[in-house]
């Protein structure tokens, strides 16, 4: 089957009417849609589901209409919305409407119709007919239960390449679904003993106690026991959905720890820097603090230098300095004056020649004289000039050294500003890396109360079975209950036929799948990696040979995990495409795989490989890819291109699809 | 008491076929698809009696 | 002299607030510490000033006074020695340095130089200054703008030996 076009009117976000044609060609058989998240890729995938099985994924499953439009309409107008397929099928041309009407209502309200869809196809003469029984035409082109393997949106390819919970269980049903086990499946589960409801179950339920209270008490406890065991099973589930949670929240967040590590040590140097700024300010206030402490103490003598320099000059030249007599004071001379007579004998009278020569002696001697002041002024000048004479270089060597402390600062405080722009807008890691603890603690808890919940479960499962047996033997000793004891056997021996030979069949199909696996791994890897399914569909991959081609240890896994993605995809494909063929009888048919590229990360090598591997996986391909991821896909995608288009957002309710024909 | 083989092939003939037509049909719920069949167990066991 | 408690007034108490007061340049520790200084200065860059008429005082207490006495009557003399107000002789100027004793005209002149130092160092010091940064460059200033000047360094060692030879 191959897809020709996809018209969408009024689709959702595709206002009016919007078509994109998809590349035919066997060797240019890829067509890319560019198209960044939300977008519309996950819509345009949908648009397939809707068109031939009438169904979407969508929350507002039931409201399909452009919001732009639906959000004119006036009470009494209606609006149309509809999406043509194209296709070719046993090279039959077919196309495939699916249109609905929404009316709006008197309050305003606007309502969807019933859809309705019409098939056409194209006889070999040219004319057009109409196709009346179109669900057997769909599901003849392409069955719906196994649709979802030709189309896969960005979060299944993820899960299957993580090997998460969701993955496998995508995986599980493949088999399932592929294999037609789902008859067995739905009847072994009808049949099982596990609860109430069932053939097994309603039958024993049946057995008679005729009154007898031991038996009646058993019955009961079966009863209670069985509910014990339901309830743990479903808590064992609910367990494994959080786990699985958590440890992709776990996983989300180291990615981003790893990927902000700079961050992180930005971070760190950032606080290294505040601490010295700290320990330089303290040191530069303490400068600043004896700075201030010498200039007030040494300033004075400092600045007095010239002025003693001119003050000493001066006295000296007067030349004062000997004039006093050693030893004696003004007041000896007030004594002699008193007493009227000289040391040296002579009478002293004021006013006469002794008296006059006593008096200008006296200006000589201290307290009048001051050549002993002028001894203590040069003393002290001689004291004060040394201080001075240090002061400078003193007050130099301290300016200078508080100058370097504000130069550190200043710069640290530059250089953290610019750290600051840098980790600006980035996550704080240290927030991340404590949710991260937390989450871990609360993920071993929950493995934990899981592992708890298991143990209970095998012991109930033993309780029951043994429980089970006496109560058959007890059941037994009533003639009434033969019936029904009879009955519960071959219920049990239809189930234990119906599993045995479902679990052999599954095996061999996931061996299948192994197998074409590891085909895939064998083309990317030259046989040094090899897959491993088991029977939970937890794979495990081995690397005997340690390959130089993928030294990088985070491009590895990211890589890994795509190409992992991918050879599930195909392997579940060809599965798919075996069992169509061989239900309806087709020889060579052809399927196309929609998908979203997982082209993230930029890993350029599998970029390469992967599309190298296209054309075994699918006979055309339909991609979404991001626009920065184009960049890498670009060099081995383009060749194989013969159309491209681009989802231009305009608004959260309108997309437009630009076309672009490759040459 | 011994399961008839022919017996119980034919009942896996008859379940499996009714539970095909279910899943197309989807007519059924659970219990009432489990009910269906116990009728159909009991019918042909009771064929003996 | 030097024994009573000293009120700088007006403006004048102003300016030495301004140079004193932690909130604003804080280059001095107390009022007195640039009493010590500002006729030094007032005498070098020739700055004499009245006394302003205000209502704004600022004190220096008697007892710090007293505890300077011998660096302020030591300026005073180096003032008394060199001022040129009057036109002295060298011995009159000596007189005036050494022996005369609570003259009023004298610790007039005297305080005039502490004014017009106080005036001049709120000049260089204070005005224009934003933070504390530019206050201490403004002292750095002071010191090694006066410094280059102190060009002749011959004549220091001659004060140096005249010093040895008295002291």
């Amino acid at each position: 089957m191959l897809l020709k076009s996809l018209t969408l009117n009024n689709f959702r976000v595709y206002k009016g009417e919007q078509k994109i044609v998809f590349s035919t060609n066997r060797d240019k058989n890829v067509t890319v849609i560019l198209g960044k998240n939300t977008s519309g890729k996950t819509t345009l995938i949908q648009a397939f589901k809707w068109v031939l099985y009438g169904k979407t994924d969508f929350v507002t499953a039931d409201f399909l209409l452009n919001l732009e439009v639906a959000s004119k309409l006036l009470p009494g107008d209606s609006a149309d919305m509809k999406v043509v397929l194209e296709l070719e099928h046993n090279d039959v041309e077919y196309i495939v409407t699916r249109k609905q009407k929404y009316l709006c209502i008197s309050t305003g309200e606007v309502k969807p119709e019933q859809a309705k869809v019409i098939i056409q196809y194209k006889l070999p003469n040219g004319q057009v007919s109409f196709e009346k029984n179109y669900i057997d035409t769909i599901n003849k082109i392409l069955p719906e239960e196994l649709s979802e393997y030709f189309f896969f949106d960005g979060e299944r390819i993820g899960n299957l390449g993580s090997n998460n919970r969701r993955g496998r269980k995508d995986i599980a049903n493949a088999v399932k679904g592929v294999l037609g086990l789902n008859v067995l499946d739905t009847t072994i589960t009808h049949l099982s003993g596990g609860d109430k409801i069932s053939v097994i179950g309603k039958l024993k339920n049946s057995i008679d106690t005729q009154g007898d209270k031991k038996f009646e008490q058993k019955k009961k406890t079966m009863e209670q026991l069985r509910e014990k065991l339901n309830k743990a099973t479903k808590l064992v589930d609910d367990f494994e959905k959080t786990i699985d949670y958590y440890s992709m929240e776990i996983e989300k967040k180291e990615k981003l720890i790893s990927e902000h590590r700079d961050t992180a040590e930005l971070k760190k140097e950032m606080d290294k820097n505040a601490a010295e700024i700290s320990i330089n300010s303290r040191n530069k206030e303490k400068k600043e603090h004896e700075l201030k402490k010498v200039f007030s103490e040494k300033a004075p003598m400092f600045f007095m230098q010239p002025l003693l320099y001119k003050a000493i000059k001066m006295i000296e030249d007067y030349d004062l300095v000997d004039e006093g007599i050693p030893e004696m004071h003004s007041e000896a001379v007030d004594f002699l004056i008193k007493r009227g007579r000289c040391i040296c004998g002579r009478k002293i009278e004021i006013g006469n020649e002794a008296y006059n020569n006593l008096m200008k002696q006296k200006n000589y001697l201290p307290p009048q004289s001051i050549g002993t002041m002028l001894r203590v002024f040069m003393t002290n000048a001689n004291h004060f000039s040394n201080m001075a004479s240090s002061f400078h270089e003193e007050f130099i060597n301290i300016y200078k050294e508080l100058r370097t402390f504000k130069k550190k600062i200043s710069d640290l405080h530059s250089i953290n500003e610019s750290i600051s722009d840098k980790i600006k807008d980035k996550p704080n890691i240290g927030v991340i890396e404590a949710k991260v603890r937390e989450l871990k603690k609360k993920l071993n808890t929950l493995q934990r109360d899981r592992e708890e919940e298991i143990k209970n479960q095998a012991i109930y499962k033993n309780e029951i079975d043994k429980l089970d047996k006496e109560i058959k033997v007890l059941a037994s000793t009533f003639e009434k209950n033969k019936f029904v004891l009879d009955c519960i056997e071959y219920a049990e021996y239809i189930l234990d036929i119906l599993t045995t030979h479902y679990n052999a069949m599954e095996k061999t199909i996931r061996k299948k799948l192994e197998k074409k696996v590891n085909e895939i791994f064998a083309q990317m890897y030259h046989g040094n990696r090899t897959i491993k399914i088991d029977e939970d569909y937890i794979y495990e991959i081995e690397t005997p040979i340690i390959d130089n081609d993928f030294q990088k240890k985070a491009d590895e896994s990211k890589g890994l995990e795509t190409v992992t993605s991918f050879a599930f995809i195909s392997g579940i494909v060809s599965l798919a495409k075996a069992k169509i063929d061989k239900s309806f009888g087709n020889e060579t048919e052809t399927y196309p795989l929609v998908m979203d590229a997982p082209f993230s990360n930029a890993d350029e090598i599998h970029v390469e490989n992967i599309s190298k591997i296209l054309p075994e996986v699918a006979e055309q391909v339909i991609m979404f890819i991001m626009h920065k991821d184009w960049k890498y896909a670009e060099k081995v995608l383009g060749p194989k291109l013969e159309t491209m288009y681009e989802l231009d957002k305009q608004s959260e309710t309108y997309t437009i699809i630009r076309g672009e024909v490759n040459v | 008491m011994k399961v008839d083989k022919a017996k119980a092939i034919a009942l896996i003939k008859k379940i499996l076929s009714a539970e095909k037509e279910n899943l197309k049909t989807k007519a059924y719920n659970r219990e009432q698809m489990a009910e269906k069949i116990k009728k159909m167990i009991e019918e042909e066991v009771r064929k003996c009696y | 002299m030097f024994d009573r408690e000293y009120s700088f007034r007006g403006k004048h108490a102003q300016y030495v607030k301004d140079l004193v007061d932690k909130d604003k340049a804080g280059l001095f520790n107390r009022n007195i510490d640039v009493y010590i200084l500002a006729p030094i200065i007032g005498y070098l860059y020739g700055r004499k000033a009245k006394e302003d008429t205000g209502e704004l005082t600022t004190k220096i207490f008697a007892e710090q006074l007293h505890k300077e006495q011998i660096k302020l009557k030591f300026i005073y003399r180096l003032i008394m020695l060199l001022d040129d107000t009057y036109e002295l002789t060298t011995e009159e100027k000596i007189n005036r340095a050494f022996r005369e004793k609570d003259n009023i005209e004298n610790m007039q002149i005297y305080e005039s130089y502490v004014l017009g130092g106080v005036e001049y160092l709120h000049e260089k010091l204070f005005d224009g200054k934003l933070n504390a940064d530019d206050y201490l460059h403004g002292v750095y200033e002071l010191v090694d703008d006066f410094y280059q000047s102190l060009s002749i360094r011959e004549e220091e060692q001659d004060i140096y030996d005249i010093i040895k030879k008295y002291g």
